[in-house]
C-alpha cells in the first residue's frame, strides 16, 4: 500500500504547532494594546486630578508707568513651577515666566520684599513683573498654570 | 507508528512551537508597542482649545491650547465661516521639544489683523480632524479653555 501525504498524528501537531503560536501571538499583541490604552487612560485622570486641585487667583496689581505687575496667590492644592506659567495682558501672550520678557518669583514674605524659590507651593502668592511703559490705561491680566488652570481676568488700571 | 514515535514526534514539535513562541515573542511586542499611537489615540483622542484670541493693528493671534493626545499643528482658520489664510504658526511652548501639540503644550496661530472690530465673531480653528470654536467680542475676552 503506497502512503501519501502526512499521517493524521502529523497533521494534528502541525495545528498543534500553528495554533499554539497564533494564540501567543494573539495574547501578547492584545495585552500591550490594553497596556498601551491603560497608560494614556492613567495619564488623562492624572492631568484633570491636577488640573481640579489647582487654582490660582490674582489677588492684587499694579502699573506706574514702566512697569506692570500682578500678584498671584496659590489658592489650591498642588504645588506650581512658576516657569511653567503664562501671561496674557488683553488676550496676548506676553511671555512664559522668566522666559523673557515677564519676570516671576514667589515671596519670600508677606511684603514680598524678599524672593523665594521657583515653586508656587498652596497659600503662596508669586509677584508677576513685565516691562509695559505706558501713560495710562486699563488692561485686563491673566496667568494661566501649566496643566491649564487659570486666573480670573483681573483689570490693572493706571489713570 | 507506534506510540514512542507519535511521544517524539510530539515531543518534538512542542520544542519547535516554544521556540517559535520565544522568537516572535519580542517581534510581536515591538509591533504591538508601535500600536501605542493608535491605541492611545483612541484613549486620548487629541484635542485642544483657545486659550485666547488678540487682534491688534498689525497682526490677530488665536492662542491654542493642548488638551490631550497629539496633534500635528496645521491649523485652518474659519472667521464667521469664511476661510481666513493663515499668515503663520507655531508653538510657543513645546513641553517635550517635538514639534507637535501635545497636551499642555500652547501654540499660536496668525491671521490677518482687524478680524475684531467691535461686533461679536465666531473664530473657528481647525488643527487635522480638531476643531475648537470661540465667539469673541473684544481683546481678553474668555476662551473656551475649561478652567
Amino acid at each position: 500500500m503506497v502512503r501519501r501525504g502526512f499521517t493524521t498524528v502529523v497533521s494534528n501537531l502541525i495545528f498543534f504547532i500553528g495554533a499554539l503560536v497564533a494564540v501567543s501571538v494573539a495574547v501578547t499583541a492584545i495585552t500591550m494594546m490594553i497596556q498601551n490604552v491603560q497608560t494614556a487612560m492613567e495619564q488623562k485622570t492624572a492631568i484633570t486630578v491636577g488640573k481640579t486641585q489647582t487654582m490660582i487667583d490674582i489677588v492684587d496689581g499694579g502699573a506706574d508707568g514702566n512697569y506692570l505687575w500682578v500678584y498671584v496667590k496659590n489658592t489650591g492644592r498642588t504645588k506650581l513651577d512658576v516657569n511653567d506659567m503664562d501671561v496674557y495682558i488683553d488676550g496676548r501672550y506676553r511671555g512664559s515666566c522668566n522666559g523673557g520678557s515677564v519676570f516671576c518669583n514667589v515671596c519670600g514674605d508677606a511684603n514680598c520684599s524678599n524672593i523665594g524659590d521657583y515653586v508656587l507651593d498652596p497659600g503662596e502668592t508669586m509677584e508677576v513683573n513685565t516691562p509695559w511703559p505706558a501713560a495710562s490705561g486699563s488692561w485686563e491680566v491673566k496667568v494661566v498654570a501649566g496643566n491649564g488652570a487659570a486666573t480670573d481676568p483681573y483689570t490693572v488700571v493706571l489713570p | 507508528m507506534n506510540a514512542v514515535e507519535e511521544l517524539i514526534l510530539f515531543s518534538a514539535a512542542v520544542v519547535v512551537a516554544a521556540l517559535a513562541v520565544f522568537t516572535l515573542y519580542p517581534l510581536v511586542q515591538t509591533a504591538a508597542g508601535r500600536g501605542v499611537t493608535a491605541s492611545q489615540q483612541i484613549a486620548s483622542r487629541g484635542s485642544f482649545c483657545i486659550m485666547s484670541v488678540y487682534s491688534g493693528s498689525n497682526e490677530t493671534n488665536i492662542y491654542i491650547y493642548g488638551l490631550q493626545g497629539t496633534l500635528r499643528l496645521e491649523p485652518r482658520v474659519y472667521v464667521d465661516g469664511m476661510d481666513v489664510n493663515v499668515v503663520s504658526y507655531g508653538i510657543l511652548r513645546d513641553r517635550d521639544g517635538d514639534g507637535y501639540l501635545d497636551a499642555r503644550d500652547l501654540a499660536y496661530v496668525e491671521i490677518n489683523a482687524g478680524i475684531l472690530d467691535g461686533n461679536l465673531h465666531r473664530v473657528t480653528v481647525w488643527v487635522g480632524r480638531e476643531v475648537s470654536e470661540l465667539s469673541v467680542l473684544k481683546n481678553g475676552d474668555p476662551g473656551n479653555c475649561p478652567t
